[in-house]
């Protein structure tokens, strides 16, 4: 029995030291840290855009189908569905594909709860989707829609869908898809997979295609309409 | 004789060579998914968290091929216990004051907690390694919410529960979301109960076994083989045939269908009791 109890103290030691050994030695690009885009272009990793060739502007959602999906959720979750005008305040944070957005709410164009003037957390769900790095200072971006992350001082139309957390203690407000930049925005197309995160930060979206572009912009144009918002009313 | 059988069994070397085994898994299944991050070259970020390294969580490797490793290391505890007092005749003396009957019983109860703890155990010690040194890789959403963020989860269950009407959040995939590794503890003593129930049918089975005990092993397996070809692909996360399913953290959050599982494990504990009860009422001169 002494023989046992001494082979499970070493299981213990060995166990305990192996792990803290690796952990030292596992890169930290920064990224579990790190929540816009200005961080992200200075860290020491190449972030490389991930092109995908067979996208086409089918992948991207029209009006009608943005406002249809917030129905759809809506509908079926019964949970409270905002449509916001909302001001990014920087010092994002990053979690696991999570991006968590401090945000002025500017004007509650749709929605029960009075949130004007208030600075509220707002969770972005992957952000980041994927990050594969197939070498040490090299990784693969792909971010969720293809859209980059909202920028400090931007003004931004957006449906967000309120969850009462359970303990109901805690209110979470989750960005949807539907998320557009007041500000006139241009887009350097990513049409060859040399490109990386530092050639264009500055991106609202990430699209290989012009017509990509183009349907995104229709769409925006279209959302704008519909609530009677103009780029100039920021 | 319910001690003197457990004392026995922590004495086989069966019982310490697969606890040592269990043990060392759990310690090293932390380092192991570490490493493969930093082999790859991974950031941090797309290491595990915390709550995700233990072995029994819903998209584990490890999880996959436990439906094959458990009832193998069940069965050295002391399943094959009866077995070996047979071959030697040593129960004489034990059942000359009890009977056979409790000593039947004893064994079985004795084989049970054998079973238990070399699973609870170190699944319970592996999930305080991860606690206390895994990185915590899902940060807090709005600051601090009982230490772990399992928001973003919550809202991909959310998401997806828009798409899928059987994925809508249950009570279980609540307290996951707040409680992920009290969720695990559950989970741990889930695979526990099953080690225990594997135990018994490999002990039980010995007594029809006889030559080759080892092959008492095989039940269990084809019961749980059997579970998972038919479970296949299935996309319905509602409900399993696999009884692993069932003690996976996150897979058991969504099912609704608990009450399959724990009738399968009453019906094979009443099925082995009877099976004791019957033989114990035989000849074993044979």
């Amino acid at each position: 029995m002494r023989k046992f109890f001494l082979i499970q103290a070493m299981i213990v030691v060995l166990g305990v030291v192996s792990l803290l050994l690796v952990r030292n030695n596992v890169h930290d690009y920064g990224l579990l840290v790190t929540g816009d885009e200005t961080a992200v272009a200075s860290l020491p990793a190449t972030l490389r855009l991930v092109y995908d060739e067979d996208a086409d502007a089918s992948w991207v959602r029209t009006a009608e189908e943005q406002r249809a999906a917030i129905q759809k959720a809506h509908d079926f979750l019964g949970t409270e569905t905002m449509v916001l005008l909302a001001e990014s305040k920087g010092d994002n944070r990053y979690a696991d594909g999570c991006t968590i957005y401090p945000m002025e709410i500017k004007q509650v164009l749709e929605g029960d709860i009075a949130l004007e003037g208030q600075i509220i957390d707002l969770i972005r769900v992957s952000t980041i989707s994927q990050i594969m790095v197939s070498k040490k200072e090299e990784a693969e971006l792909r971010f969720q829609g293809g859209i980059n992350y909202l920028k400090k001082g931007h003004t931004y139309l957006m449906a967000v869908y309120v969850y009462p957390l359970p303990g109901g203690k805690v209110t979470q407000y989750t960005i949807s898809n539907l998320c557009y930049d007041l500000q006139n925005t241009e887009n350097r197309l990513i049409d060859s997979p040399n490109y990386v995160y530092s050639d264009c930060p500055e991106n609202e979206v990430f699209y290989c295609k012009q017509e990509m572009v183009d349907a995104y912009y229709q769409a925006k144009q279209d959302m704008f309409d519909y609530y009677g918002i103009s780029p100039k009313d920021e | 004789m319910i001690r003197t059988q457990c004392k026995l069994m922590f004495l086989k070397r069966g019982f310490q060579i697969s606890f040592s085994l269990m043990f060392a898994f759990a310690f090293l299944y932390p380092t192991f998914l570490m490493l493969v991050g930093h082999m790859k070259g991974n950031d941090i970020s797309a290491v595990p968290d915390r709550i995700y390294a233990y072995p029994f969580c819903d998209g584990a490797t490890a999880s996959d091929v436990m439906y094959f490793v458990l009832p193998i290391l069940s069965f050295f505890p002391f399943a094959a216990s009866f077995a070996i007092d047979r071959k030697l005749h040593a129960y004489y003396p034990l059942t000359a004051r009890g009977g056979l009957r409790s000593y039947f019983f004893a064994k079985a109860i004795a084989c049970m907690l054998g079973g238990f703890i070399i699973f609870f155990i170190p699944l319970a010690v592996n999930i305080l390694v991860n606690h206390l040194l895994m990185p915590q890789t899902m940060r807090t959403a709005t600051g601090g919410y009982m230490g772990n963020n399992m928001y973003e989860q919550y809202a991909h269950w959310v998401y997806n529960a828009a798409d899928n009407p059987s994925l809508q959040p249950n009570w279980m995939t609540k307290f996951w979301v707040v409680h992920p590794q009290l969720t695990n503890l559950l989970s741990a003593a889930l695979v526990g109960c099953l080690g225990a129930v594997s135990s018994l049918v490999c002990y039980t089975s010995t007594f029809f076994i006889k030559k080759y005990t080892h092959f008492s092993v095989f039940p269990m397996l084809v019961l749980f083989t059997a579970g998972v070809m038919l479970q296949g692909n299935s996309e319905d996360l509602t409900m399993s045939w696999s009884l692993i399913d069932y003690v996976k953290t996150g897979e058991f959050c969504s099912l609704s269908t608990f009450p399959f599982f724990w009738g399968v494990c009453a019906l094979l504990v009443l099925l082995c009791g009877g099976i004791l009860w019957w033989k114990s009422g035989q000849d074993l001169l044979d």
